[in-house]
């Protein structure tokens, strides 16, 4: 059994959760996240539960899953079918034993919090696993922070498995789950929901209305799940699951925790699980305070706060702006107003804004800044200016700003250095408010005898600031200009087009005559790979020699092979899913010929 | 801003214990140490009277004493996962304690005058001599024996070999050995609970108690640690059928949860409940054919066993419980079975919980869930069942 492979496809991704075509690629009989229907449960449809599971009543039990169709190349017969023993397991509260007797291994891996901490042998499996099942997830559940610890260590070590914790999925907490990596749900939950008359709906369990005629069956059992893995399935084709995932965890108080863990342990990840570009309609929806935490907030309060350097030519003063609900704010009418008000200066624009804390002008727009919606109220709370506070305090030390220009309104501590308040109560866009802050603006630029930076030159610092946010460095834009027209400007150096400005993809386009520059000067990440004969198509796991781990969805990449710069590529999957999750793993963008 | 991450994958610090390190630990715990030097070692641990059935089926009433000794030897190295008569030891305890403790039980029920059954519990094995010291097995033997009392010892599998059963058979002829076996099966008796003998030696102790013409009850764990309630009643009906040809009665010991156990452990952490009521009454259902092959009753000329479960702590979520509004009927009527062996006590008994139960059993046994999808049956039902 363990030669029959599962044939799968990504056919969307968010984080760790993911669509994953269940079948022939071309054709996919199902995707997960889905059902996996055991003993008990009513027939289901292949493109809701594409499995069955079974499972004999010896100690320890052996586990067969089945697929419900022709999912196994080459797609000919029903299958594949796996079982596995389950082998012995130790309760989570009882971590510290190792009973030396684990499951077995093969295409579905059992797997237990016990086995997690004590069975080496996970790190050097024969067979790839292809579904994970996590036989202790309820016990899990129940403490505090070890689901999540559990399921992102395994989606780390295995990104390519599908993972199925037993017994504790729901419509409720589907969205949940799904985006904490789970790819298979069973009805376990729903049966105990249905034993005492109650129905599992996507806001949890409930007594029917009896009034409107509601009885709790199996059809509004089923159709209550499939109305959310429906749910589920487009926000991760739609990039906002993280929405729906906040709109369900208040469910109930252990999936609140689940989330919260999850966000900690994702502040500072082991590998990438983010993208550094989006496609321009994607939001970041930060209606909720839990939103804050959302790993790609965290990630950017760390970018501020730690590794981003305002443009050489502008640390001198910085310019503290309210954000606008219109993104990038420069197209704004408020932003428009400060510009007109500050004038062409070296001054560094940074927006005061939640729930990021900070954005530099030269970053705005770029994911996530140019894509976040907060609900604006005019009013902050504590948590918010706590952020802000310390992040200011934090960040105009570490940039080396001799004078702060606060028009944002919000009251700042002492920095250390001369800050002045242009707002002092009023309105940011108000004339006496506008009329001080170009008149501080002049008087500063004044003392310190800072002249004005022409419109390219600002541009090209903001590009530098992009390139060193999206790759390693901007060495390879020494020397170079801006030059056309808006949107669409061209980076060039000695006549030859270096990149181009893409306003949709809000990065820039690298040239062919770029890569060797860039190869020369380690601006771009680079992977190495290893392959009989030319590359001709894209970047899959088996071809991968070496990639780094922090690689995100959208980044670009040169290609090596044989120490030879051959290429380059833009990832379509997060670090954590290379080098061996199935299917491409990065897009490629240009081919060097051979010289 | 550094928060600690960690994730667990293998290759932690901390070298892994086992399993046996975790059963011993709770007893190195002040609290039980103190708690053993306090007893008094001249009183046994408690000594109290219960309805019984001889031998023969006439109904009785039977002394329980329960020494004060040193312990299992099992205990001394190892241990069993449920274990918790540690609590209740001292290490000092010898011959002339045990004989003070006797005559303390003794003239307390007037040498049992007014009991036809004795049993004699020593948190470990009275015949082995490890533990006991060897006069006072004979005292114990011998004053039953002459007082005409039906004696019931308790005894590991290891002690009942030809020798020592044939010099017991000298001072008492006809006495019943009571032998935890907990499970008819290999593994379970292995990774759950700990037992240290096998099968193999449970077999080797029935005929060698045969041999000697003596009566066996055997003790069956339902639902040990680590183990489902689906699992539990699906193999505790497999073992009451298993020993029932070779047990003269079987005791089933519903799981309860005592004090510094690994159990105890593992309630806390919420990764264990004791079993249903349900659970109990379906063992009985089940297995009744095999005990009552015609349907009779204890006494009756069918019978091939007789079963006995007296859950202890029933009702309680620490023992064997429902919903808490049924607990009381069903536990009388197993409690009822026990006594009579007539499958009627069962009937009529039902509960909105018992559809809960039902369907976690069938869970159990469908999801690949060994430490079971069990959820709390007190409370708000609604609340429970919300998103773990």
């Amino acid at each position: 059994m363990a030669d029959e492979f599962l044939g799968v496809s990504t056919a969307a991704r968010w984080r760790y959760s993911r669509l994953i075509g269940l079948g022939d690629r071309k054709q996919p009989l199902a995707y997960s996240p889905c059902l996996i229907q055991s003993k008990g449960d009513p027939e289901l449809p292949v493109s809701l539960s594409p499995f069955t599971a079974t499972q004999n009543s010896e100690i320890p039990a052996t586990l067969t899953i089945t697929a419900k169709g022709k999912m196994s190349p080459p797609f000919e017969i029903d299958g594949p079918t796996w079982s596995v023993d389950l082998g012995h397991v130790l309760p989570p509260s009882l971590d510290e034993a190792d009973v030396g007797e684990v499951g077995g291994q093969g295409c579905v891996l059992p797997i237990s919090w016990q086995r997690m901490k004590h069975d080496t042998g996970l790190l050097s499996l024969e067979t790839q696993p292809q579904i994970i099942v996590l036989l202790d997830a309820l016990q899990l559940a129940n403490r505090p922070g070890r689901l999540p610890e559990a399921l992102i260590s395994i989606r780390n070590l295995f990104p390519g498995a599908l993972i199925w914790a037993p017994g504790i999925g729901g419509p409720d907490n589907l969205a949940v789950l799904a985006w904490m990596g789970v790819d298979l749900f069973d009805l376990g939950r729903t049966r105990q929901s249905l034993s005492i008359g109650a129905m599992l709906t996507s806001e949890g369990p409930r007594m029917p209305e009896e009034s409107l005629g509601e009885v709790a069956s199996w059809e509004s059992a089923i159709a209550a799940w499939t109305n959310e893995f429906s749910s589920v399935r487009r926000a991760i084709r739609d990039g906002n699951l993280r929405e729906l995932v906040e709109k369900r965890a208040p469910n109930s108080p252990r999936l609140v925790e689940h989330l919260r863990y999850h966000d900690k342990l994702l502040k500072h990840p082991v590998k990438s699980i983010l993208s550094s570009v989006v496609p321009a309609e994607t939001r970041l929806r930060c209606h909720t305070f839990s939103s804050r935490e959302d790993p790609i907030v965290s990630d950017w309060y760390n970018l501020i706060s730690q590794t981003y350097e305002a443009p050489k030519n502008m640390r001198e003063v910085l310019i503290l702006l309210p954000c606008s609900a219109k993104k990038p704010y420069r197209f704004s009418k408020s932003h428009k107003a400060f510009m007109r008000s500050i004038g062409n200066t070296s001054a560094h624009h940074v927006m005061v804004t939640s729930p990021l804390g900070l954005v530099p002008r030269d970053l705005e727009r770029i994911w996530p800044a140019a894509h976040y919606d907060v609900p604006v109220t005019g009013d902050w709370d504590a948590d918010e200016i706590l952020r802000i506070r310390t992040l200011v305090k934090g960040y105009v030390a570490k940039q080396g700003y001799k004078v702060v220009i606060n028009h944002s309104g919000v009251e700042l501590p002492d920095l250390g250095i001369p800050c002045h308040d242009t707002r002092q109560g009023d309105g940011g866009t108000s004339y006496v408010a506008l009329d001080r802050l170009s008149a501080k603006v002049k008087e500063v630029m004044s003392e310190l005898g800072l002249k004005g930076i022409r419109g390219h030159k600002l541009l090209m610092a903001e590009f530098a600031s992009i390139s060193r946010h999206h790759g390693l460095n901007d060495h390879w834009l020494d020397g170079a200009v801006v030059s056309g027209k808006p949107p669409r400007f061209k980076i060039m150096l000695e006549n030859k087009q270096l990149a181009q400005w893409n306003p949709i993809r809000a990065s820039l386009s690298v040239s062919k005559a770029a890569l060797p520059i860039m190869y020369e000067k380690g601006s771009l990440p680079v992977v190495e790979i290893s392959m009989e004969g030319s590359w001709n198509g894209d970047i899959f796991g088996a071809m991968v020699v070496s990639y780094p781990e922090n690689i995100r969805v959208g980044a670009e990449f040169l290609v090596v092979k044989d120490g030879e710069l051959i290429g380059s590529a833009r990832a379509v999957a997060p670090g954590f899913e290379w080098p061996s999750t199935p299917g491409r793993l990065a897009k490629a963008q240009h081919r060097l010929k051979k010289r | 801003m550094a928060d600690e991450v960690k994730l667990t994958m293998v290759g932690g610090n901390e070298p892994a214990k086992r399993l046996h390190d975790l059963i011993r630990a709770p007893e190195n715990t002040t609290w039980v140490q103190d708690k053993k030097q306090s007893w008094d070692g001249n009183e046994p641990a408690t000594v109290y009277y219960t309805p019984e059935t001889l031998a023969d089926g006439t109904p009785t009433t039977a002394v329980t004493v329960i020494l004060r000794t040193k312990g299992c030897h099992w205990w001394w190295k190892s241990g069993c996962t449920f274990c918790g008569y540690f609590n209740d030891t001292r290490d000092d305890i010898e011959s002339a304690e045990l004989h003070s403790q006797w005559e303390y039980a003794k003239k307390k029920f007037n040498d049992f005058a007014d009991h036809g059954m004795v049993k004699v519990y020593t948190s470990g094995s009275l015949l082995e001599d490890r533990e006991i010291a060897v006069d006072f097995q004979e005292t114990v033997l011998r004053d039953c024996h002459e007082l005409g009392k039906e004696l019931i010892i308790e005894s590991r599998t290891e002690q009942l070999n030809p020798e020592k059963l044939a010099w017991a058979k000298k001072i008492n002829p006809s006495f019943t050995v009571a032998i935890g076996l907990e499970a008819l099966d290999d593994e379970v008796l292995r990774f759950h609970i700990n037992k240290g003998f096998s099968l193999k030696s449970w077999y080797r102790a029935v005929e060698n108690l045969r041999a000697e013409n003596l009566r066996i009850k055997a003790y069956l764990m339902f639902k040990p640690p680590f183990m489902s309630e689906g699992d539990a009643l699906e193999h505790c009906i497999r073992w009451v059928k298993g020993v029932a040809e070779d047990a003269d009665e079987i005791s089933i010991n519903p799981m309860n949860i005592q004090r510094g156990t690994v159990i105890d452990r593992l309630f806390r952490g919420n990764d264990y409940r004791p079993p249903w009521l349900w659970s109990l009454v379906e063992l009985i259902e089940q297995t009744h054919s095999i005990i009552h092959p015609e349907g009779g009753r204890n006494g009756g000329e069918d019978q091939v066993s007789r079963l006995i479960i007296h859950p202890t702590a029933a009702g309680r979520v620490r023992g064997s419980h429902n919903c808490g509004s049924c607990d009381r009927d069903v536990t009388k009527a197993i409690e009822n079975y026990s006594v009579s062996g007539d499958i009627r006590e069962l009937e009529g008994l039902d509960c909105s919980c018992k559809a809960i139960w039902a369907e976690e059993i069938s869970l159990d046994n469908s999801l690949p869930m060994p430490l079971g999808i069990g959820l709390p049956r007190r409370g708000n039902k609604i609340a429970n069942l919300r998103s773990p």
